[in-house]
């Protein structure tokens, strides 16, 4: 049944009075503005829902970026239709781009913090704007969210004065604590050590378990996105290979395909 | 001038002349050009930093309103600070030039001081809070709006803030210039 804090939208009725849950990301022949080559390859055709983690995995300059961005709806797509929340960007006003992107999270590695704010006023910050729930309580979520993503960070800092790696989590606590029902996140283990990207990524898995939300990574770990990943898309320089689960990409007769997981799981 | 002025028995036109001149004319002017030069650079530095460093992207990608969240209290400070550089200006020229003629020149030009304050009608109030008002939003507006146009490079910084100097100091001429017409007219 429709839930009564979910907007109409998002479900389809039908005639024999079911309905089902829309995608919080539909893509729909969709081509994404990828700079330095013009993508001539098939369209793209996407749907992601809540609660699942899809991973985007390929060869390097393949534009991998470029496709997480328009999913994400932080780029219009060159050709096609991208809706998220049930609205098609397109169609888009003021008020819908403020609830996307308090809802659909996205975070580049480099996203920059407030830097005249230290950690714990950037992590505050969105918050407090948007008035979600009461200063006292924002301010208790926010310590929860650094210990539980940062807890090498020392609140008090300035982004100066911190290391790349606690930047990124910093950002990504920034994110969470607006609570959003989707998180796009580009290469999100790339500045990462190999225990604190372990950590990073459990704590990813059970957020998405625990709270019904739609994680969707652009990955350079290949291992955790055949292990868990509900879908992953290949995407290569010049075609969106595949976009189904990781058995059945295993299983794909894709020469690329089988070449990228041979070479990426052997080294 | 106040030595001349008296001289020839003229004190309330001398206390007109010098609250008029003084409150509308050059005080706010000065304050202008102060703020200009120490506030409106350092908002274009700040917000144009902001942008190369791609802060104002991720607060952008929270959903936050750039306009709302860095533009509109730049706008309120500034505006607010022109006022009150303008009071302290004014009243440090008008007090200062009073007693020091009043201890150089004749003690009876201390008396001016006192009808100076009922010089101070409403309509002069509300012009000077105006006028205030309007230079610090307009020193704001711009170098908000040059700050905001750095694209990519750190270059760009200092040529905007150049700009910004002087697209503040052409409008603030030319609108100090329509005050004053307006006040004639």
């Amino acid at each position: 049944m429709p839930d009564q804090y979910l907007p109409d939208r998002w479900f389809n009725s039908h005639d024999d009075n079911t309905v089902s849950i829309s995608p919080i990301i539909r893509c729909e022949k969709a081509v994404a503005h990828i700079e330095g080559f013009r993508y001539e390859g098939t369209p793209l055709d996407f749907n992601a829902y809540a609660g699942e983690i899809i991973n985007l995995i390929g060869p390097d300059y393949s534009g991998k970026s470029a496709w997480i961005r328009m999913i994400s709806g932080k780029e219009f797509p060159y050709s096609g239709d991208v809706s998220i929340f049930g609205k098609n960007l397109f169609s888009y006003n003021r008020a819908d781009w403020i609830h996307l992107r308090t809802n659909a999270a996205y975070i580049e590695t480099d996203t920059a913090l407030l830097s005249a704010a230290n950690a714990m006023q950037n992590v505050l910050i969105p918050a407090l704007y948007h008035a979600k729930e009461k200063a006292t309580d924002a301010i208790e979520r926010a310590k929860r969210l650094i210990s539980e993503i940062a807890p090498d960070t020392n609140p008090s800092v300035l982004p100066a004065l911190l290391r790349k790696d606690q930047r990124y989590k910093i950002a990504v606590a920034r994110a969470l604590i607006l609570q959003p029902q989707a998180i796009i996140l580009d290469s999100p283990f790339d500045l990462l050590d190999v225990a604190t990207a372990t950590k990073f990524k459990s704590f990813l898995l059970d957020y998405s378990k625990e709270n019904n939300v739609l994680i969707i990574v652009v990955s350079h770990d290949i291992q955790f996105a055949l292990q868990h990943s509900d879908k992953i898309l290949f995407v290569s320089k010049n075609h969106i290979e595949q976009f189904d689960s990781a058995d059945d990409l295993r299983a794909s007769n894709n020469a690329n395909i089988n070449e990228f997981l041979k070479t990426n799981l052997t080294t | 001038m106040i030595s001349i002025i008296v001289s020839v028995g003229a004190t309330e036109e001398l206390v007109s002349l010098l609250v008029n001149v003084i409150c509308l004319g050059i005080g706010p002017f000065v304050a202008a050009i102060i703020l200009i030069s120490r506030t409106g650079s350092a908002i274009v530095v700040d917000l144009g930093n902001m942008k190369l460093h791609g802060e104002i992207e991720g607060l952008e990608n929270l959903g936050i309103d750039i306009n709302t969240f860095l533009v509109a209290p730049r706008l309120i400070g500034t505006a607010i600070s022109q006022l009150a550089v303008t009071v302290y200006f004014t009243f440090l020229i008008l007090v200062s030039g009073i007693l020091l003629s009043g201890y150089l020149i004749s003690s009876t030009h201390y008396e001016i001081l006192s009808s100076i304050v009922s010089a101070f009608t409403p309509l002069l109030i509300s012009l000077f809070v105006i006028k205030n008002l309007l230079f610090g939003f307009i020193i704001a507006a711009i170098s908000s709006y040059n700050g905001l146009s750095v694209t990519i490079s750190p270059t760009e910084v200092p040529q905007q803030a150049t700009k910004a100097i002087v697209n503040c100091l052409i409008s603030i001429f030319l609108i100090d210039g329509l005050i004053a017409m307006m006040i004639i007219l």
